[in-house]
């Protein structure tokens, strides 16, 4: 018998512009089945919007909001939809375990992380204050987190991401489910971060036999993990089978798309495009940041030099916390280096100097400013929610004093470059998707036709799908326009497909610098090496993962 | 942590100094001559005079100014100038007595009224916010809500009053003769007839600070309801109890500490109103009748005092959410 | 690289109402908001009183009694006592023969005219301080913002008492008319909450990428707070503006109860209860305090349901619940 099972189930949420008797009309997850089996790995993928998440929470009763449920979510022999909430209660957290996507918002702010889970064992055991507190450091202990004793004090805000989500599955195996429920456990997480939690949910898994629900979009990562695989659309099943079957014979196209997505993105970029690069634009020696925060001074970035050349890709990979953005700001005029220069195309930057940071840029020649622009991270922060879209792209032209009749003429220049239909000008951002968002972004970059776009994480916030089109797009007027671009992500597989050179910035500084082929295919460095080993591939057998 | 605590101290301590500073100065400008007030209506301009030079007001203002941050002369015995020990805020020509002895006299009563009201409001505020936010939209939440609207939309002296009309005049038409219209008994007299005068008293000014509050609690339980924590805190299995009153209201406290610290501050403002309608002899009765004869020296002893409760109040909201934060 | 032209729906996993009722454009958050009942309630009130203020001057001339028309003979009885109601009295009269309907439709006028203005004020007083302090930061915040705690340390009513005879001239009579007192003392002490809002909306403001961004192009400082912060931060304002205009009447209200606001004989909601309260005729005359009473309560209750509801609608930073 299927220890977990959804039969028919379809879950809607009210929709307030349609009439009353039909607002559940519209499924959001329609008519999903598939069964798990004691001690086995299904991974449930799919991009945003295709209800991977959404089923999940709704058939545990964990959605809020107005929804409509059909059709049967089995655990054991018990349907979870129709117990009543008590009863249910006592299998959420004792039965079935939780791993949700983001620590840091997933645990409470204000409590300690051994209080939390000790909530666990207080609710369902009967063991006391003791015995709870000792089974709490051990659980913290098989997690892997070192110094047990002194952690369970702290809060969730003096921990790492890493050791955050470790948390989070202390809490889940505290009473050894049967089932954990893991949603995109890895996502938010730096590469060799999701290295070691795949390794400990994979582990205890071997150890305890429980069964795992793991939902992610990213297939590499589960393709390391999953002993079968369900694949999901718009709320709709697309095909279920064994890891094996569905990566080597995909039945459907969808899924077809999403692998070849998938692998495109740990390509290196290889010299196949003729792209001729020119001499030295952006030219970075002895570059220099410290931060001075109270009497404490920490140092983002120290002593870096590089170059970018005319119409070159250079990507800056690292993670959180090496400095890759504030290289970013420092290069796109948002604030000033505190020693080493920088020039562009010839023009000097200022260096040191105190301004404020945010409200007012370090005063840059006018040339210079307008030769280099800056796209951002977060597409939904990025545009002015109060302008419409014409508008957003002709700030910075009206911040330089362009004519109205310049201005009208050169935003339609720059939309018809970066595919931003015309529609979409009169248009206000709520009304746009996120590549959308993005494309404006990079519109509103191009608009004063400067020679260096500085992107910090410019496909963070999107689906893989979108991700591609927005590559395709800076590739294309990396082409046409010859504009350089310094491509700031954390994600390797998406510099390795774009960039020419990469900059690789470890904790201690500069890792390695080289052509993209090579760093990613003989790394010099040992750093770049052990985050080239950890990012999930799609050839990665479960069986060696477990290992 | 010292750093912070320093700088805020600083600032609290030149708030509650700029305020005085501009009381001072308003009441210089506002009360243009007191010592006529003070004599009879037909006293000759010598007797004015003479008035003046007892209560130190024929003094150029530097010198009054200097007299009441540092040390003035005695009036009729009394030391003023708020580097003396105990520090002396002067002496009330109205009273005749020290301003200091006047507030000491006065304040139990209008704490009595504040402590009482806090405790009645935060109580039901916690109480209804909370559970009107786990049933968003149900029959408890309803009628949360109209009540809100209602106290929310009648000022505390039309509340007062109309308490008065009903819970006294009514009550005691139909022979029911419990609560009192007017007047305070000191705690230490009779306790119960302490609470007995300020029942009404009590309700009138909580029940404002009610209609507010329990909406702030709760919206700002349904902001943080909506938080991923709350999820996990269900995912854990955890009865709804332990998920709202628990992980909930712990989440959801820094906006209603702020606000919590503005309001305690401004029912001392409530409490002038309250100590008119019901008649209880307060520091807001003494506002008033001091602000209206023009006796300076109690009108900027009570405004110092309500600018250090105000101060006070903030500086221990800041505090606690500083602490919190430090936390997270 | 296959292109995949396919746009997924951005749907975030955990739609909650907010969410999914802030992405609907402005303009049907508008629709729905107008079709709110309770909001639809808040405007019926607003109307009525709105209507009794304009009419007032219409209905004296039909009853033939001036607001402050002392008519002893028509309305006080043998005793001395005022009637409650009768001899085209609507509402009765009160202690000096005044006819309590009509007083209390001219009550609207002032209402209204002092919390209108005083709060208008405070917005536009607020906004500005707010915006610089915000947006410049560093030393300007922290003077301006010192400022700000300061004003809100002052005990309102009771500096207000002292304020209010600043307005007494050398022989007891008034300098400038006290209505404009009145919104001044009020305006003064409400500015400090816009200032406090709007500093805080900028601060937040300013670290959103597209603020970056347009310190990026190098736009200056004026022209980013005009265009680009300016016009998210007003919505704010103007619905925090329907919010404190309620406050605000009670504020008007209460000075005058306490006898510094608006004077006899003129007809105020404040001083009408005070008198109601002072002569203890209400228990034989009730409308002495319920006719002002009702009526600030309705005026005070129709600006709440629409601030309430408009800040649910409109107010980003409000849970949309």
């Amino acid at each position: 018998m299927p220890l977990f099972q959804l039969d028919a189930f379809s879950v809607s949420f009210a929709d307030p512009g349609l009439p009353q008797r039909h607002r559940f009309a519209l499924d959001t997850v329609h008519e999903l089945s598939y069964s798990v089996e004691p001690g086995e790995t299904v991974a449930i993928v799919g991009e945003s919007g295709s209800g991977k998440s959404v089923s999940l929470l709704a058939a545990t009763g964990l959605l809020d909001g107005d929804i409509r449920t059909r059709g049967r979510v089995l655990f054991r022999d018990h349907d979870l939809l129709s117990l009543p909430q008590a009863s249910r209660r006592r299998i959420l957290g004792k039965e079935i375990g939780f791993v949700f996507q983001d620590p840091q918002s997933n645990l409470h702010p204000f409590m300690t992380i051994g209080a939390q889970i000790e909530e666990v064992l207080t609710e369902h055991t009967s063991l006391n204050r003791t015995a709870r507190r000792r089974r709490v450091l051990e659980l913290l202990g098989e997690v892997g987190i070192p110094r047990p004793e002194e952690k369970a004090q702290h809060h969730p805000g003096h921990l790492s991401g890493g050791q955050r989500q470790r948390v989070m599955i202390a809490m889940a195996i505290a009473l050894n489910p049967a089932l954990i429920i893991a949603d995109e456990p890895t996502t938010a997480l730096d590469v060799s971060v999701q290295a070691g939690i795949l390794d400990l949910l994979t582990r205890l898994q071997a150890e305890h036999g429980t069964a795992i629900v793991f939902v992610s979009h990213d297939l590499a990562v589960v393709s390391r993990i999953a002993d079968r695989v369900v694949v999901l659309k718009g709320g709709r099943l697309v095909e279920t089978g064994t890891r094996d079957e569905l990566y080597e014979n995909p039945r459907e196209q969808y899924t077809r798309d999403l692998l070849e997505a998938s692998r495109a993105r740990i390509r290196p970029r290889a010299a196949r495009d003729g792209i001729r690069i020119g001499p030295p634009l952006l030219e970075v020696t002895g570059l220099t940041k410290h931060y001075r925060r109270g009497r404490r001074t920490t140092t983002a970035i120290e002593g870096l030099d590089f170059t970018v050349g005319e119409g070159e890709i250079v990507g800056v990979v690292g993670e959180s916390g090496s400095g890759k953005s504030t290289v970013g700001t420092i290069v796109a005029g948002l604030q000033t280096a505190d020693a080493g220069s920088i020039t562009l195309a010839g023009h000097p930057y200022p260096v040191g100097g105190r301004h404020r940071a945010g409200t007012t840029a370090p005063h840059l020649a006018p040339e210079l400013r307008r030769s280099v622009q800056l796209v951002f991270q977060d597409p939904f922060a990025s545009l002015n929610p109060r302008r419409t879209v014409f508008q957003s792209i002709a700030a910075p032209l009206e911040a330089h004093g362009w004519s109205r009749a310049a201005v009208r003429e050169r935003v339609a220049e720059v939309a018809r470059r970066t595919v931003v239909d015309e529609v979409l000008l009169e248009r206000y951002p709520v009304a746009l998707s996120g590549g959308q968002k993005q494309r404006i972004a990079i519109a509103r970059a191009l608009a004063l036709g400067p020679r260096l776009v500085v992107a910090d994480e410019p496909l963070a916030a999107l689906d893989v799908t979108t991700q591609v089109e927005i590559i395709e797009l800076i590739l294309s007027l990396q082409q046409t326009l010859g504009t350089a671009f310094l491509f700031i992500s954390h994600d390797l597989g998406v510099v390795a497909s774009i960039a020419q050179r990469v900059i690789v910035l470890g904790p201690d500084g500069v890792a390695e610098i080289g052509r993209t082929e090579q760093v990613f295919t003989e790394p010099r460095s040992e750093y770049t090496g052990s985050l080239l080993a950890a990012i999930p591939r799609l050839d990665d057998s479960p069986a060696e993962a477990s290992r | 942590m010292t750093s912070y605590l320093t700088t805020r101290v600083v600032r609290m301590l030149i708030t509650v100094l700029a305020v005085v500073l501009v009381t001072f100065f308003l009441t210089q400008i506002a009360f243009s001559n007191p010592a006529r007030n003070l004599a009879p209506p037909n006293a000759s301009a010598e007797t004015i005079q003479a008035i003046a030079r007892a209560y130190g007001i024929d003094r150029p203002w530097p010198e009054q100014l200097f007299g009441y941050f540092v040390k003035g002369p005695d009036i009729q015995g009394t030391p003023t100038g708020l580097l003396n020990w105990p520090p002396s805020l002067g002496y009330s020509y109205q009273e005749q007595r020290p301003v200091t002895e006047l507030l000491l006299e006065k304040i139990p009563a209008t704490l009595s009224l504040a402590a009482g009201a806090f405790v009645l409001w935060i109580g039901f505020s916690v109480l209804f916010g909370v559970l009107a936010a786990r049933r968003q939209g149900g029959v408890l939440d309803k009628i949360t809500s109209a009540f809100s609207y209602t106290f929310l939309s009648l000022p505390t002296f039309v509340t007062g009053m109309l308490l008065i009309y009903v819970l006294f005049y009514q009550l005691s038409l139909a022979g029911f003769r419990f609560f009192p219209s007017s007047g305070y008994v000191p705690i230490t007299e009779s306790v119960g007839e302490w609470a007995r005068h300020l029942i009404l008293p009590w309700l009138t000014l909580a029940l404002a600070e009610i209609a507010i509050f329990q909406r702030v609690i709760r919206s700002s339980v349904l902001e943080v309801v909506g938080q991923d924590y709350i999820r996990t805190a269900k995912a854990k299995g955890l009865p709804d109890r332990r998920v709202y009153f628990g992980h909930a209201l712990s989440g959801a406290l820094n906006p209603v500490l702020t606000l919590g610290g503005i309001e305690l501050a401004a029912i001392i403002g409530g409490a002038v109103i309250t100590e008119q309608v019901f008649g209880i002899d307060g520091i807001g009765r003494l506002a008033v009748s001091a602000a209206s004869s023009g006796d300076a020296p109690v009108v900027i002893g009570i405004t110092l005092f309500s600018a250090m409760v105000f101060v006070v109040a903030t500086f221990a909201v800041d505090l606690i959410t500083y602490a919190r934060s430090s936390r997270q | 690289m296959t292109v995949l032209a396919r746009r997924t729906s951005e749907r975030r996993p955990r739609p909650s109402r907010g969410q999914r009722g802030r992405s609907d454009g402005g303009r049907s958050r508008l629709r729905a908001f107008l079709r709110d009942r309770a909001a639809i309630a808040g405007f019926v009130l607003i109307g009525l009183v709105v209507l009794g203020a304009v009419a007032a001057p219409l209905v004296a001339a039909i009853v033939g009694h001036g607001p402050l028309e002392q008519l002893a003979d028509e309305a006080l009885s043998d005793t001395g006592l005022p009637i409650s109601g009768g001899n085209g009295f609507l509402l009765g009269a009160d202690a000096n023969g005044r006819d309590v309907f009509v007083r209390t439709l001219y009550g609207a006028q002032v209402s209204l005219f002092v919390g209108l203005t005083s709060t208008t004020i405070a917005l536009v007083l607020g906004t500005a301080v707010g915006l610089v302090a915000g947006y410049v930061g560093g030393r300007t915040d922290t003077v301006l913002s010192s400022f700000t705690d300061i004003a809100l340390a002052f005990p309102f009513l009771i500096t207000a008492l002292s304020v209010v005879t600043l307005n007494r001239g050398p022989q007891g009579d008034d300098l400038v008319d006290p209505a404009w007192v009145v919104i001044g003392i009020v305006a003064l002490f409400s500015w400090t909450y816009f200032a406090r809002l709007v500093r805080g909306l900028v601060i937040e403001l300013k670290s959103r990428a597209f603020i970056q961004a347009a310190v990026g192009s190098g736009a200056g400082r004026t022209r980013i707070i005009l265009t680009e912060i300016l016009p998210n931060v007003l919505p704010a304002a103007v619905i925090y503006w329907a919010v404190q205009l309620p406050a605000n009447i009670i504020g008007e209200a209460s000075l005058s109860f306490l006898g510094v606001g608006i004077k006899a004989p003129t007809p105020s909601w404040g001083t009408m209860i005070a008198n109601a309260q002072q002569t203890g005729l209400y228990q034989y005359q009730p409308w002495l305090l319920l006719a002002p009473a009702i009526s600030l309560f309705i005026t005070i209750l129709g600006f709440n349901l629409v601030s309430t509801q408009a800040r649910r609608r409109f107010d980003p930073r409000s849970s949309g619940r």
